[in-house]
């Protein structure tokens, strides 16, 4: 995403950052210490694909906009009290 | 559910109604109007008092408070961790200090937790400096208070 | 191991059918069978499928078709076998829905040489020298051949499809009632496994797939209106009433073409839309609030029809968006025994203002004398 912080964001650069905004309104309805762990969670997601993502690159943000979207609406819900990531790396298969 | 979208299909269908007769009103009656247009325009020149709006403009930019900018100030200074060292003006923008998009959004959700207000999308994305997002702040405090 | 049982059932003097079936049934499903057969074939049957494939993990990589090469000798007759042995022995990384094998689940459903089917219920095609496997079309992507259906269930939900009743059951605690010819009316909507074949081959769902409910949501709608048991059939019609959620549909009929299970879901559509037309007219000769007519009085004044009308208590309120409306209107006036002038009539309905329609149409109807 490019760091135009001037009022020139693109349609789809708007979009991201209103599912962000979503995504912090929705962690400080949770309680103090989730809303931390929430918080910290969303915005490393959000500034690792920010710096990794090519901008131009319309089909995959869209994809995750997507994705970010349905987990907005899980989270929404009042029985949903943190988020929790891992990270799968495609290692070799170990031989035994 | 039945009604509620009654009521809208009533709501659309006056519109298209109105809208669907104003051609007709145009043939008959615009003759009349802008005629009538011109004579209003004449008369306005003769009187030359022009009232002034420019001072009141000025006058509501530089509302905001001291302490409030102090304030969105050291906001500003945690969220993106910045050293203590580095100055903070009221005319600093947030992208010289190294903030993106993604940063703006963080420090005007930290304002609205800090202020209690909330902010519309359209004006969070004109906040470009310190200096407006304290206006803005004012702005909203000031109609909160009044509300 | 299942094909010795075959085997000895069918060399034993006395072989029930009822094994029979069951080791046909058997060498449908299990590629296994087919493996242990001693007997090889002289030439191997080589097909070529080429597969849709987007991994979401590389997104610098675009969509693209990646061919793959299998042995039809050596795999069952339908397209999801041919999946399950690509990912098995080619490519596991391929990514698809499957659950039952069977088309009674409806998750494998893809687009398979440009018709939507179910993998499970498509055999491979013998003539052509390649088959073309690509997601349902116009959906989002997930991964490869798995696309995002949450709008769809979105829909399918919005209709409501329970049973919905303002009187209690007739024996509390027990069935409620219902006759046989009542049951009837259901048979050719029961059926649908919700694959969404129909709703994505639909061109009118392609254009608009937020606001046109699609056929399979109307196909349930319709199951849900036509059910005897359930009492809020009015409510049920207000509802898909709208000039997107119903009337884009065009009596296109892919769904129809499409659908695995050989329901008609235009049909049912066309069904519901006899209902609105119908259900309107007699509505409002009864007086009952199903569509009722308001009309803006002050537009009416200054519109060049209705010059010489009298404005006392236009109560109409106007609900329905729907181009029976004016249909209706015509119905109403017919049953008081006006009539209304036709020329006037084409000029408004080409316009397109079921609105301004009534409006002219009930000032004439004050013009008249009671």
């Amino acid at each position: 995403m490019g760091a135009s912080s001037g009022p020139r964001l693109s349609g789809i650069q708007k979009q991201v950052l209103s599912l962000y905004r979503e995504f912090l309104r929705v962690a400080r309805s949770k309680s103090g210490e989730d809303h931390r762990q929430i918080e910290s969670i969303v915005s490393a997601e959000f500034h690792r694909n920010s710096n990794e993502i090519d901008r131009k690159n319309f089909i995959y943000i869209e994809y995750l906009l997507r994705r970010g979207k349905k987990q907005l609406e899980q989270l929404k819900s009042p029985d949903i009290v943190g988020l929790s990531s891992l990270n799968v790396g495609s290692s070799q298969p170990k031989k035994t | 559910m039945a009604t509620f979208s009654a009521a809208a299909a009533a709501a659309t269908s006056s519109v298209t109604f109105a809208s669907s007769l104003k051609p007709s009103l145009r043939n008959t009656v615009t003759s009349g109007i802008t005629t009538s247009n011109l004579k209003m325009v004449t008369a306005g020149w003769t009187k030359k008092n022009f009232p002034s709006l420019k001072t009141n403009r000025f006058h509501v930019s530089c509302a905001a408070k001291p302490e409030t900018v102090q304030k969105v100030c050291d906001i500003v200074r945690k969220q993106l961790a910045l050293a203590a060292d580095i100055e903070l003006t009221p005319e600093s923008k947030f992208s010289a200090l190294g903030a993106d998009s993604l940063d703006t959004v963080e420090i005007v959700m930290g304002l609205e937790e800090e202020f209690d207000i909330s902010v519309e999308e359209e004006s969070s994305q004109n906040i470009t400096t310190v200096q407006e997002a304290a206006d803005l702040i004012e702005k909203l405090v000031e109609k909160k208070t009044a509300a | 191991m299942a094909s010795g049982l075959i085997r000895r059932a069918i060399s034993g003097p006395k072989v029930a059918p009822a094994a029979r079936l069951v080791a046909m049934r058997l060498h449908a499903s299990e590629t296994e069978a087919q493996k242990v057969e001693p007997k090889v074939s002289e030439s191997t049957n080589m097909r070529k499928f080429q597969i849709y494939r987007w991994n979401p993990d590389q997104p610098s990589e675009k969509p693209k078709l990646k061919d793959y090469e299998i042995n039809l000798k050596d795999c069952g007759p339908m397209v999801l076998d041919a999946l399950i042995k690509i990912k098995n022995e080619i490519d596991p990384t391929l990514t698809f829905r499957r659950s039952c094998r069977e088309g009674i689940c409806g998750s494998c459903a893809m687009n398979i040489d440009g018709c939507n089917g179910l993998a499970c219920l498509t055999k491979i095609p013998e003539s052509a020298p390649d088959t073309m496997i690509t997601p349902l079309p116009h959906m989002y992507v997930v991964k490869d051949l798995v696309v995002d259906m949450t709008n769809f269930y979105n829909q399918y939900k919005s209709i409501e499809p329970w049973l919905k009743r303002k009187s209690p059951s007739p024996n509390p605690g027990k069935e409620i009632p219902q006759s046989k010819k009542d049951r009837a009316k259901l048979d050719g909507m029961y059926e649908c496994i919700l694959c969404a074949c129909c709703s994505t081959s639909c061109p009118s769902y392609w254009w608009n797939p937020e606001s046109y409910l699609g056929p399979a949501a109307l196909l349930h709608a319709n199951r849900w209106i036509v059910d005897s048991r359930d009492e809020y059939t009015n409510e049920r019609l207000e509802a898909i009433n709208d000039e997107f959620k119903l009337y884009r549909c065009h009596t296109i009929l892919n769904c129809a073409r499409a659908c695995p299970k050989g329901l008609n879901p235009g049909k049912q559509i066309q069904n519901i839309k006899g209902l609105q037309s119908r259900g309107v007219g007699t509505n409002f000769v009864q007086g009952s609030s199903r569509f009722s007519f308001h009309v803006n009085t002050q537009d009416l004044q200054s519109s060049q029809y209705v010059t010489g009308a009298t404005m006392t208590a236009i109560q109409l309120v106007v609900t329905a968006t729907s181009r029976n409306s004016h249909l209706c209107a015509r119905y109403a006036a017919e049953k008081k025994g006006y009539e209304l002038q036709d020329k006037l009539v084409m000029h408004e309905t080409r316009n397109n203002s079921t609105t301004n329609f009534l409006a002219f149409a009930y000032a004439e109807l004050m013009k008249l004398p009671q």
